[in-house]
C-alpha cells in the first residue's frame, strides 16, 4: 500500500467529518444571518453600517464566513471528485481551496472594517 | 454577502452600488432564487444528518421526506420574502 492511498482513506474520514461539522454549524448561523439580513433589506450605508456594528452581527459574519467558505470548498471538492478524472481533480480541488480561503480572510478582514 | 460587507467595509460610494441590485426587478428575483437554494440546500442537509443517525431509510419516508423538504423550503422562501418586504 503506497502512502498515498492510506492518505486518501484517511482523508474521506477527515472530509465527512468537516462536512457535518460546518453543516451543523451552519443551521443556526445562516438561519439567524439570513433573517437579520431580510430584516435590513435595501437598507442605506448608515443602516447597514449600524447592523454591521452590533456584537450579533459581528459574532454571524465571523463565525459565517468561514464555516461558510469551508463548507462550499468540500461541497466542491465533491463535485470535482465526481466529474472531473484523476490528474485534473487534484489541482482543481487545490484551487478551489485557495479561492475559498482567500474570500474567507478578505471577508473576514471586511468585518472588522465594517460598522465601525 | 462577502461583497456586501467588502462594498460596506470600503465604503459610502462603494456600497451604494449594492442599491442598484436590490431595488432592481432582476436584483430581487435572484435573491428569491438564491432564498429558495438555500433552504431547500438546508432542509436537505437536515434529511442527509438524519440519514446520517441512520433514520428514515424506508422507501416511503425517503418519499415523504423529500416531497417535505421542498415544501418547507418554498414556505420558509415565501415567508422570508413576505417579511423582508
Amino acid at each position: 500500500m503506497t502512502m498515498e492511498s492510506t492518505e486518501a482513506k484517511h482523508s474521506g474520514v477527515v472530509h465527512w467529518r468537516w462536512q457535518r461539522l460546518s453543516g451543523v454549524l451552519l443551521l443556526p448561523v445562516a438561519l439567524l444571518l439570513v433573517f437579520e439580513l431580510a430584516g435590513i433589506l435595501g437598507a442605506d450605508y448608515s443602516i447597514a453600517s449600524a447592523w454591521a456594528g452590533k456584537p450579533l452581527s459581528k459574532l454571524l459574519l465571523l463565525a459565517g464566513f468561514p464555516l461558510l467558505y469551508l463548507h462550499g470548498a468540500l461541497g466542491v471538492q465533491v463535485v470535482i471528485e465526481d466529474y472531473v478524472g484523476e490528474p485534473a481533480s487534484t489541482r482543481l480541488i487545490k484551487g478551489a481551496r485557495v479561492l475559498a480561503a482567500t474570500a474567507a480572510i478578505v471577508s473576514v478582514l471586511a468585518v472588522f472594517f465594517a460598522g465601525g | 454577502m462577502s461583497l456586501w460587507v467588502i462594498l460596506l467595509a470600503l465604503g459610502e460610494g462603494s456600497f451604494s452600488c449594492i442599491s442598484l441590485f436590490v431595488e432592481h426587478l432582476i436584483g430581487r428575483l435572484l435573491l428569491l432564487a438564491w432564498l429558495f437554494s438555500l433552504y431547500y440546500h438546508l432542509c436537505n442537509g437536515i434529511r442527509h444528518l438524519a440519514w446520517d443517525l441512520g433514520y428514515g431509510y424506508a422507501i416511503g419516508v425517503v418519499y415523504r421526506s423529500g416531497f417535505v423538504v421542498v415544501v418547507t423550503a418554498l414556505g420558509l422562501t415565501l415567508a422570508t420574502a413576505f417579511w423582508a418586504q
